[in-house]
C-alpha cells in the first residue's frame, strides 16, 4: 500500500474537483479565471510527471490559480463548495512546492542516506529511480530503527536522528512550509 | 447546512410515509412522520442525518447516524456504538440520549441508531477562535476535563460492554504493536513514524487502572453552544485502557488547531485541563504518562491519515480531502521527532 499520493495525481483529482463542483457554480463572466486554473494545472500535472523544470510564468499561474480559489471564486460557491475549493488550493500549492524543488532534494537524500546505512552507491539516474532507490532505504532504515539499531547509546543514533530531522523538514517544505514556521519555537539550539 | 444531495443515500427517500417513518413509529410507540432530511457535516467514516419529525403530533428532532461509503475496520459497530453511548449518558456525560438502534437492513441499507439532536458547533476552527462559544471561556478546560473524568469513571466489568475486548499486557505495548501490524501494510516506510513507535515501546509506563477510554476526546469532537458544552461526538473508537491515552490525545499539538500556546485542545491550559480532571475524578493526572501518550497520539493519527489516504489511493473512495491527509503527516512526523528529542 502507497501512502502518499504523488503531486501530479493531487492535481488530478483536484481537477476534477474544480470541473465537477466549482465551475457549475460560477457565472460566465468569471469562466475565464476557471478555465486558466484548469490550464495552469494540467501543465503543471504534465512537468511533475515529466520531471520538467517549470517556466517562471507557469510558477505565476499556478499561484494565480491558488489565489483564486482562495480568494475571488469563493463568493459563488456554496459553504460545502468554497471547502473543496480550499483542498484545491491546497493541491495547487503542494504540486508547486515539488515543481520548484523538483527532484533534487531525493538525490541529496539518497545519497546522504546511502552514506549512513554503509550501502553501495546507488546508479540512479531518473528521478523514479531516486525515489525507488530512496524507498528501499528506507525500509532498511525502518527495520534498523525497530530493531533497535539506533537507539540512544548506539553509533548510529545521532545520525539517524539527525537524518530524520532533515527529511522531515524537506517533506514540510513541500506539503506546507507554513507549519516549520509556526513550530519554530518548538524547536531547540542544537 | 447542506441539503441532502440527489443520488446520496437518504435524504428524500426517508421522508413521508417512508420504511424508516414506519419503523420509528414501531420504536417510538407513537404515529411518526418525517417532514425533511438533512444530511449535517463532519465524520467522514459515519454518516449524521437530521431528521424533523412529526413524533404524536408534536414537531422533534433527531439524529440518525449509520455508516458512510466505506469504513474504517478499527471502528465500531453501529449496535456497539449506541450501547457506549447509553452507558455514558448513564454515567452523566454530555452526549445526546440514545434512543433507538435498528439492525435490519431492510429499513434503510445498513444498521443505524437515532439520538436526541443536540445543539451547537464542532467545527474546531470555531471552537478555537471563538470566545462566544462554550459558555465562560475561562473554566471551559476545566469543564471538558471533567466531562473526560466522567468517561473515565466508567470501568470494567460493564455487562452492556461485554464486546470491548482488554488490553493484554499493557494499552501501550497493545498500541506499539497494533502500530507496528499496520505500518507492516505499508509498502512506502514511515521511518519517523517507526522512530516514534520505537521511542513508545523503549518507555511505554506501567499499566494504569483500566477505565472507558473515549480515544478520539479532542477538539472538534465536542460541541459547543453559547452557553457551555452540549456533547460529546464520535464515540466509535472507544474501548478499556490507559486514562492517560485520552488525556495525551486533547493536548497534543496535532489538534490544537493553531493554537498552539494554548496546549489542552487549542482552548486553554492543560493545568486548567487538568485540574477539572482532577477535582471530577478525584485522581491526580500523572504528567509523565500524558506526554508518553501524546508522542502515542501523534504516530496514532500519522497512521490513521495514511489509511485514510489509501482510501483514496485505492480507488475505494476518490476523494481529494483524503489524499490530503496523507500531506499532514510530515507534521505529525515533526512532532514526534520533537518530543523524543531527549531520546530518554
Amino acid at each position: 500500500m502507497r501512502t502518499r499520493p504523488t503531486g501530479s495525481e493531487l492535481l488530478s483529482t483536484a481537477q476534477t474537483v474544480v470541473r465537477d463542483e466549482i465551475l457549475p457554480h460560477v457565472p460566465s463572466e468569471e469562466r475565464a479565471t476557471v478555465l486558466a486554473i484548469q490550464t495552469a494545472m494540467r501543465l503543471a500535472a504534465r512537468r511533475l510527471d515529466l520531471g520538467d523544470a517549470p517556466s517562471a510564468e507557469e510558477l505565476e499561474q499556478l499561484e494565480a490559480a491558488r489565489g483564486a480559489l482562495r480568494g475571488k471564486l469563493l463568493e459563488y460557491l456554496p459553504q460545502a463548495r468554497q471547502y473543496s475549493a480550499r483542498l484545491a488550493a491546497k493541491a495547487i500549492a503542494i504540486a508547486k512546492n515539488e515543481l520548484v524543488y523538483g527532484s533534487a532534494p531525493e538525490r541529496e537524500e539518497l545519497d546522504r542516506l546511502t552514506r549512513l546505512l554503509g550501502e553501495k552507491p546507488h546508479l540512479a539516474s531518473t528521478a523514479r529511480d531516486v525515489h525507488e532507490g530512496l524507498r528501499q532505504l528506507y525500509v532498511r532504515l525502518a527495520d534498523d530503527i525497530r530493531a533497535g539499531q539506533a537507539d540512544p547509546g548506539t553509533p548510529a543514533w545521532a545520525l539517524t536522528r539527525a537524518h530524520l530531522d532533515r527529511m522531515t523538514r524537506q517533506a514540510l517544505n513541500e506539503s506546507n512550509p507554513a507549519y516549520l514556521k509556526a513550530r519554530a519555537g518548538l524547536v531547540r539550539p542544537q | 447546512m447542506n441539503v441532502a444531495r440527489p443520488g446520496s443515500r437518504g435524504g428524500a427517500a426517508w421522508t413521508g410515509d417512508s420504511p424508516l417513518a414506519r419503523w420509528l413509529a414501531q420504536a417510538s410507540g407513537a404515529p411518526a412522520t418525517i417532514a425533511q432530511v438533512v444530511r449535517l457535516g463532519g465524520g467522514a467514516i459515519q454518516q449524521n442525518w437530521l431528521l424533523d419529525v412529526t413524533l404524536d403530533g408534536r414537531h422533534v428532532q433527531f439524529v440518525l447516524r449509520t455508516d458512510g461509503p466505506s469504513s474504517l475496520d478499527l471502528s465500531h459497530t453501529r449496535a456497539h456504538e449506541f450501547a457506549i453511548r447509553k452507558v455514558a449518558f448513564a454515567a452523566g456525560v454530555n452526549v445526546g440520549e440514545p434512543l433507538w438502534l435498528c439492525e435490519d437492513r431492510s429499513v434503510i441499507g445498513t444498521p443505524f441508531f437515532v439520538m436526541t439532536r443536540m445543539g451547537g458547533t464542532a467545527d474546531a476552527v470555531r471552537v478555537v477562535r471563538d470566545v462566544q462559544l462554550g459558555g465562560d471561556r475561562a473554566t471551559l478546560p476545566q469543564r471538558l476535563g471533567a466531562q473526560l473524568a466522567r468517561i473515565h469513571a466508567i470501568r470494567p466489568p460493564q455487562p452492556d460492554l461485554s464486546f470491548l475486548s482488554l488490553p493484554g499486557r499493557s494499552p501501550a505495548l497493545d498500541f506499539v504493536a497494533w502500530s507496528r501490524c499496520v505500518l507492516d501494510r505499508f509498502a512506502d516506510p514511515r521511518p519517523v513514524l517507526e522512530w516514534g513507535v520505537r521511542w513508545l515501546e523503549r518507555n511505554a509506563p506501567e499499566a494504569g487502572e483500566l477505565v472507558l477510554c473515549h480515544h478520539d476526546f479532542r477538539t472538534g469532537n465536542y460541541m459547543l453552544d453559547e452557553s457551555g458544552i452540549t456533547a460529546i461526538l464520535d464515540w466509535e473508537f472507544a474501548g478499556w485502557g490507559d486514562a492517560a491515552e485520552d488525556l495525551g490525545w486533547f493536548c497534543a499539538a496535532c489538534w490544537r488547531f493553531g493554537a498552539y500556546e494554548r496546549e489542552a485542545g487549542g482552548v486553554g491550559s492543560r493545568e486548567a485541563f487538568f485540574a477539572g480532571y482532577e477535582r471530577e475524578s478525584g485522581t491526580r493526572v500523572d504528567r509523565a504518562a500524558v506526554q508518553y501518550w501524546e508522542v502515542a497520539a501523534h504516530v496514532r493519527w500519522g497512521i490513521i491519515a495514511v489509511l485514510q489516504a489509501q482510501r483514496h489511493l485505492s480507488g475505494a473512495e476518490s476523494s481529494l480531502e483524503l489524499a490530503l491527509t496523507s500531506h499532514l503527516v510530515p507534521e505529525l512526523e515533526f512532532e514526534i521527532l520533537a518530543l523524543t528529542e531527549q531520546g530518554r
